[in-house]
């Protein structure tokens, strides 16, 4: 059995600002892509145990059905997932930012939820990386699911795990109808490892 | 740009690649002395280049069955042919873990892999090239069909 993670408060905050920096960068590349201003509020940080996550991801997005894509990542001890959950109706909305025709067929809503996903995962992966000095080796997106309730996204038999740090960042965009959430999730002994990372952002 | 400016650069572009690139790189001599390890390996195994470089590869990782790995490699030494193997026949090679370790449900990471013989300029082979690719999804999706034919058979 590995010790329980867990997160002192100023743990928690040296995250969150770690998370913001990146997410920062994130809505910076998003923003300059579609010329549009993005809305960025506080990153979550949370330890959540294996039998709260479904909540967890259901408490993020009320709508009916959602499309989700994920990404794993890995580097010097630190491994976890991307997982991008959007909410089906921001596609007409996001369709016209991105410029796409107006009548999307299921390939191309896909090719756009693999746009945005690539730019939001992407620069936040590569945020977080840069300011703990790890080089991330990202794997090939995951559609988790395109138009499904939440709740039939995870297959919660064959969860491996006990507990994950998640922090999830809420992006909208000004003016439009557009809500997704990207949730960075952490495997236990990465959190572990992270925590000794930033002991030395912690000192002073 | 002059040529040999030009040369500095496609190596720096051929290092890059070969760090980023998402499939597993080692490249190992005739006693199994590692000379090269790729980025994908140094993330997935958690060993650096630097602590992997000359060490034996069978006792950094102990999971790889010493006698089969070295018939499939001596093969590639000596007739100078490509030699496979694939996830159904050993699941993996280097015991990683899945690269989804939140909503994948593999153990660990399925892999196949390819040994390649590299020449010396006088056309012996005195190193080989090892490379591993992750192939869990296909794996897990493979499995999941086999458990639904079988029962749909019952």
């Amino acid at each position: 059995m590995s010790k329980l993670i867990a997160l002192t408060e100023d743990e928690r905050d040296c995250y969150q600002e770690i998370t913001n920096v990146a997410m920062g960068q994130a809505a910076d590349q998003l923003a300059r892509l579609l010329d549009v201003y993005v809305v960025l509020p506080i990153p979550n940080v949370n330890i959540i145990e294996r039998n709260e996550f479904k909540m967890t991801i259901k408490s993020l997005e009320d709508a009916p059905s959602v499309s989700a894509v994920c990404q794993g990542f890995i580097g010097a001890g630190v491994a976890g997932e991307a997982l991008l959950i959007f909410n089906d109706s921001s596609f007409s909305d996001i369709s016209q930012l991105l410029k796409y025709s107006q009548e999307l067929n299921t390939e191309e809503e896909l090719e756009m939820l693999m746009d945005v996903a690539n730019v939001l995962n992407g620069a936040c992966i590569q945020g977080i990386g840069k300011q703990l000095d790890i080089n991330f080796s990202q794997s090939h997106p995951i559609i988790l699911g395109q138009h499904r309730p939440i709740s039939e996204l995870l297959d919660e038999k064959h969860v491996t795990w006990q507990r994950t740090m998640a922090i999830e960042i809420n992006y909208t965009i000004e003016d439009h109808n557009i809500n997704c959430d990207l949730l960075l999730l952490f495997t236990e002994e990465s959190v572990l490892h992270m925590n000794r990372l930033i002991s030395f952002l912690l000192e002073d | 740009m002059t040529d040999s400016q030009l040369e500095m650069t496609e190596f720096h572009w051929l290092m890059d690649i070969l760090q980023t690139i998402d499939v597993g790189l080692v490249v190992l001599d005739r006693s199994y002395s590692i000379k090269l390890w790729n980025g994908f390996m140094e993330n997935h195994s958690g060993i650096r280049p630097d602590q992997a470089k000359g060490q034996n590869l069978f006792s950094l990782f102990s999971e790889i069955d010493e006698d089969w790995f070295k018939k499939k490699a001596e093969t590639v030494f000596l007739l100078n042919t490509r030699a496979f193997t694939i996830s159904e026949q050993r699941p993996y090679l280097f015991k990683f873990s899945n690269n989804h370790p939140i909503t994948g449900r593999a153990d660990f990471m399925y892999q196949n892999a390819t040994i390649i013989p590299l020449n010396n300029v006088d056309g012996t082979t005195d190193n080989i090239c090892l490379i591993v690719y992750d192939v869990t999804n296909s794996a897990m999706s493979k499995k999941d069909l086999a458990g639904i034919k079988a029962l749909l058979n019952t």
